[in-house]
């Protein structure tokens, strides 16, 4: 279980205020707002990225706040993937199992490779991808660590419609599969409907979790209440 | 109506062909005074083998030891936020805008100093000796190195080691396996830049090693100790060298101008 409570922080002009979230075990959960709302700076607070001012995170039991990125046990995969363009697929998904001194490092790659449908394209290199496909690169790479979390960070905004649909359906399966407690978050409106078992909103820096609010805030931007949300 | 377009390009193209032309002119002018077979014999005299072999030498281990501070010196100003940032970005700039020569007697006097003659009974000798060159090399390139690496740092996202961070480096690991790697091309740019630079460095180096022949006498300390006996052909065959030096590092730069793409 996660448990987020009076997370704040300032970065700039902009403040995350006093941001309390819990997402169950296995849970799929969907952050959805406005660029600039603050998402970003929650999932890198998550992450371990930023240090925030007041509040805890907690992973499992754990609390992670003043832990440093890598003894958080959280995979990230950012906006514009970020692959490392100094290696090619099989060595980016690699990169995590490497680090933990796995012993069977190529048949983990191989195992996450065919949940995801990577694995004819293990040597390419990156940068020889498609949007679709480095998004599946990136996706891989952080669920090869098996994270107790994992952080997704507006991963369709990059791809055409037919790509994200996709995709969508991919992430979904995919989830199913792992069960890994997952965090998205999207400005999409429409989009994030069709992803996740919760949806939460966050504008101005402020979560908005309580379902009254939640349904009022949809209902405003698009105009209906969506069956999805809870 | 004149078309000011044509006379801009027109002026721009004039002024890179008057660059280009004086430039070329400078080298020329070398041949007037000596003959090839002239140059060939003094490219091989025992002086000029000496200060080649002293100059490589020196560069070389200024530029190596210049890496070890400078590489992390630079992440540590592209990456970090600390008290005291700007100051530090400051003083670096020193060695660049300051005339080498006051570096070199800035160099002098510490060495005059107890603390200077501490280091010296510590380590070694460096007023009027080979780690002198080396030193005065170190300290007119050290900020140059880590201005150029910073803006190489600078130019890669650090959103790279944050993910790396989450996979399970930690910050050092983050830096080795990824910054580094990313800007190889752009470090090894900036090394050989500095290489040049130390290659070439006089000013310093006659104030804190002076200019003994066959001892401290590099290719610049050379081409002043030729120009101070009027010896015409070993000056123009070490201006030459210089030349041939220069040339070989604009194509490592030119080779490896293009860093890794961003994905």
């Amino acid at each position: 279980m996660i448990k987020i409570e009076n997370l704040a922080m300032r970065l700039g002009e902009f403040s995350l205020k006093e941001v309390n979230l819990q997402i169950e075990k296995g849970e799929f959960l969907t952050i959805l707002g406005p660029i600039g709302s603050g998402k970003t700076t929650l999932l890198k607070c998550i992450a371990g990225i930023y240090r925030p001012e007041r509040g805890r995170i907690e992973i499992d039991g754990q609390d992670v706040t003043k832990l440093p990125p890598e003894k958080r046990g959280v995979g990230y995969v950012p906006q514009d993937y970020k692959l490392f363009p100094h290696l090619n697929v099989r060595e980016n998904i690699a990169f995590g199992l490497r680090l933990r001194k796995m012993k069977d490092v190529d048949g983990e790659v191989e195992t996450i490779s065919s949940l995801v449908g990577l694995t004819p394209i293990l040597t390419q290199c990156v940068k020889c991808l498609s949007e679709g496909q480095k998004q599946l690169v990136a996706l891989a790479r952080a669920l090869a660590i098996k994270p107790k979390l994992l952080l997704l960070d507006e991963p369709f905004a990059r791809l055409d419609l037919a790509t994200k649909t996709r995709l969508q359906k991919e992430m979904e399966k995919i989830h199913e599969q792992t069960k890994t407690t997952a965090i998205h978050v999207t400005h999409d409106f429409e989009g994030s409907l069709k992803l996740g078992n919760r949806i939460v909103i966050m504008e101005n820096g402020r979560l908005l979790n309580e379902p009254k609010a939640i349904e009022r805030y949809l209902e405003e931007k698009l105009g209906h209440i969506p069956i999805t949300s809870d | 109506m004149p078309d000011e377009s044509k006379i801009f390009n027109f002026l721009a193209m004039s002024a890179l062909i008057f660059l280009f032309i004086f430039f070329i002119s400078l080298i020329a002018s070398i041949f007037i005074y000596v003959t090839p077979s002239e140059l060939v014999s003094s490219f091989f005299s025992e002086e000029i083998a000496f200060s080649i072999k002293l100059s490589m030498a020196t560069a070389t281990i200024a530029t190596l030891a210049c890496a070890i501070v400078s590489i992390p010196a630079a992440y540590a100003l592209s990456r970090f936020n600390f008290p005291g940032k700007k100051a530090i970005d400051v003083v670096l700039y020193l060695p660049i805008g300051m005339p080498p020569v006051a570096l070199g007697a800035a160099l002098l006097m510490f060495f005059g100093t107890p603390v200077g003659k501490t280091v010296e009974l510590l380590t070694t000798r460096f007023v009027f000796e080979v780690p002198g060159i080396i030193l005065a090399q170190f300290t007119i390139i050290g900020g140059l190195a880590t201005k150029i690496l910073k803006s190489t740092f600078d130019g890669i996202d650090p959103e790279y080691e944050f993910v790396a961070r989450t996979l399970g480096c930690n910050s050092f690991q983050a830096f080795y396996k990824i910054a580094l790697p990313l800007s190889k091309n752009g470090v090894i740019t900036a090394l050989t830049i500095t290489w040049v630079r130390a290659l070439g460095e006089f000013g310093a180096t006659i104030m804190l090693a002076g200019a003994t022949r066959m001892k401290t006498e590099t290719l610049p300390v050379a081409i002043f100790l030729s120009l101070q006996t009027a010896d015409v052909v070993k000056m123009s065959a070490v201006i030459l060298i210089m030349v041939g030096a220069c040339l070989l590092a604009l194509l490592i730069i030119q080779k490896l101008g293009r860093g890794w793409p961003e994905i």
